[in-house]
């Protein structure tokens, strides 16, 4: 590429047209900060277009910088010669990484912008050597799905508040229903799975009850949750999904309370448990049982010939009833 | 509708790829050297599950044409043999297993017919194992088939000679023109799987009404075939009872019980990979979402006390008006037949023996 080297008025850059633009949410002071101290060590690359305003290819928050710096005058590098516009975001992609890796979020971006110029059998190959993520169509397709977010969510993954595998769950949902999700999260930070449960289950629910996905999250039930001021985070987090779960898988839930409220009849102790199979789909019940002398074991022997033989335990058994 | 004919280079001078292409005369044909040629061209689709069903593939059976029933130890299974004639289907139902147990679905015929029969022949020949019933409906919908393949009108005289085993025809669709005047000898059961109207518009794509299985099934019984029917899979929602209430009532006032070998039971259940799938494919579909749970062979199951609900449900309107009939749950366990029937298998001598029983009395087979 040929470019000529030369010092134009900053208002001649159209620092609106970001066709370009790949940066997302980087820290505009440290660079103030060293363009103050020691000028602009390089130049901005720039494009000339046809209406004679310049477009910047490389170098925003450079340009930014200066600007905010009260500069009228700008040293820049222009673009000669007619180049494509996949050669120009080629250039400013390879401008950024070769000082930094770009976020999931610049390289959804760069897929959005670049896949509209590139052979659809070729996608794969070149969308990950350029934007550096691994030549595997899932993984392509989860960070393409991240585009679909709006600027807030996105802002969310790479401030880890919305996990990346979340982020691609919410980009199948309609903006409004997304950010009922992302406000929740802000609020809970939950783990990954956890919120890919919370998804999954006020989806389903949605379904199930012929609502949207927003309208579960606004319930009055969850909303009182998330109000009482004596819970902490995680307290609230549990409550949540317990709450979800409740309205997901109403018989089983019921079965489950069911089993505790029985178990509670049996009056075992901490030394003792009685857990039933997954589901109670009929594997075996487990009983756990610890002690630590020989008159220990006595006492446990002896609560247990107590269960035997109290009719809670018949009960206990008959999960359904 | 078949829109390519792929041939398997290894078959295609067997007599049977001979009659596929007389009666599909206006396809394309492509000679292929392997499947993976035919598989590459489906994944390449958009829906390679959808594209599956357009292509037909004309091969040869590597394996065994007779398989076990992929049943599992955790639940009580009927012992089962599928006659392996071809996988996968031209129907589209949302709940069909198909779309995800082969990578990628194709609608493939098998013409090494020569060893089919030779494994036939060491079956009704031999007493070990003690196999006496065979299907073909579990891979693929076993009447598919008949515009293309003259395979019932040679099955159904071949099993006809015999008097150890019998053949299940499982289907949703009316194609059993071919079955009409064929020397069957009551060892061929004609059967289908049936579903509420409901179900049937909204996860069945492609198959036949629930009325018209139903004269197909009268049809069919009046040239003195047996008949079995098979609920499954039952699906819970909104009117289910009234719904099914009315299946069975229509059931019984089209066919005569006493012609009926078996009625099986089966509540909708799915391997995990299969969610997507319908996620994907059926977007209106709501059959996921219900209370499902893993179950002890890995595939989501209803929560026990609604499966046990719907069966006994199902079981006291089947045998109000068919007390005699033999009525059976695929894979369930002990506590349903029990809660939901008032018996176990094992104190009748096992399910496996209470159907062949069944197939004994009604298709007067030695067992």
């Amino acid at each position: 590429m040929k470019y000529e080297d030369k010092t134009i008025s900053i208002s001649e850059i159209d620092t609106k047209d970001d066709t370009c633009n790949l940066s997302f949410r980087t820290d505009p002071d440290a660079l103030i900060a060293s363009i103050r101290a020691v000028g602009l060590i390089n130049p901005p690359v720039l494009r000339q277009r046809q209406d004679l305003k310049y477009q910047i290819v490389c170098g925003f928050h450079r340009v930014m910088a200066c600007k905010t710096l009260g500069w009228h005058e700008i040293k820049v590098r222009v673009l000669l010669g007619d180049l494509s516009e996949l050669d120009l975001l080629k250039l400013a992609i390879w401008d950024n990484r070769s000082h930094r890796t770009l976020n999931v979020i610049e390289q959804a971006q760069g897929i959005e912008k670049l896949s509209a110029h590139i052979p659809f059998r070729n996608r794969l190959q070149m969308l990950s050597s350029l934007l550096g993520f691994p030549q595997n169509q899932k993984v392509f397709e989860k960070i393409e799905a991240l585009s679909r977010l709006q600027g807030d969510i996105q802002a969310g993954v790479t401030d880890e508040i919305v996990s990346l595998e979340a982020a691609v769950d919410l980009s199948e949902f309609s903006h409004e229903d997304a950010l009922s999700f992302f406000e929740l999260f802000k609020v809970l930070k939950l783990s990954q799975n956890k919120q890919r449960e919370v998804i999954t289950l006020a989806q389903e629910i949605a379904i199930r009850e012929d609502l949207k996905p927003g309208e579960v999250l606004q319930s009055k039930e969850l909303r009182t949750i998330l109000d009482r001021p004596e819970l902490n985070r995680n307290e609230k987090g549990s409550k949540v999904r317990a709450y979800l779960k409740r309205r997901r898988f109403p018989t089983l839930t019921k079965a489950e309370e069911r089993f505790s409220k029985k178990l509670k009849d049996l009056k075992l102790n901490e030394r003792i448990h009685l857990t039933p199979p997954p589901y109670f789909e009929g594997g075996p019940y487990t009983l756990r049982m610890t002690f630590r002398s020989m008159k220990d074991f006595d006492e446990r022997r002896k609560t247990l010939d107590a269960m035997a033989k109290n009719p809670a335990l018949r009960r206990l058994l008959e999960p359904f009833e | 509708m078949i829109s390519k004919l792929y041939i398997d280079e290894a078959v295609k001078d067997y007599p049977a790829v001979g009659s596929v292409q007389e009666s599909l005369t206006a396809l394309p044909v492509f000679v292929v050297s392997d499947a993976v040629k035919v598989h590459e061209a489906l994944t390449a689709k958009q829906d390679p599950i959808a594209a599956g069903k357009r292509v037909l593939f004309l091969t040869r059976n590597k394996g065994s044409f007779l398989k076990k029933c992929p049943g599992t130890k955790s639940y009580i299974c009927c012992g089962y043999q599928i006659l392996h004639i071809g996988t996968y289907c031209t129907m589209d139902c949302a709940y069909c297993v198909l779309q995800a147990y082969f990578h990628p679905p194709v609608l493939q015929y098998f013409v090494n017919q020569e060893r089919l029969f030779k494994e036939l022949d060491d079956l009704v020949r031999s007493s070990i194992p003690p196999y006496h019933r065979i299907g073909t409906g579990e891979f693929t919908d076993s009447l598919i088939w008949e515009p293309w393949t003259e395979l019932s009108r040679t099955l159904v005289p071949y099993f006809a000679q015999q008097d150890r085993v019998v053949l299940e025809l499982k289907t949703k669709t009316t194609a059993v023109e071919n079955l009409r005047g064929l020397e069957h000898n009551k060892k061929t059961i004609v059967a289908w799987s049936l579903n509420s109207p409901a179900i049937i518009r909204s996860e069945e794509r492609g198959t036949a009404g629930m009325r018209a299985r139903l004269r197909a099934a009268a049809q069919c019984e009046a040239w003195g075939y047996p008949l079995a029917f098979h609920f499954d899979p039952l699906i819970l929602y909104e009117g289910w009872e009234k719904d099914y209430r009315r299946l069975v009532r229509e059931l019984f006032a089209s066919v005569s019980a006493k012609n009926i070998v078996w009625i099986s039971l089966g509540s909708f259940r799915f391997m995990p990979s299969l969610k997507p799938i319908i996620q994907k494919r059926f977007q209106k579909s709501r059959i996921i979402y219900g209370e499902f749970i893993p179950g002890l062979d890995g595939k989501m199951r209803y929560f026990k006390p609604l499966r046990i609900e719907l069966y006994r449900k199902m079981a006291a309107w089947v045998k109000e008006l068919a007390p005699d009939v033999m009525l059976y749950f695929c894979m369930e366990d002990q506590e349903v037949w029990e809660k939901a029937l008032g018996f176990v298998p094992e104190d009748r001598g096992g399910l496996s023996r209470m159907l062949d029983e069944s197939a004994a009395r009604h298709c007067r087979i030695v067992i």
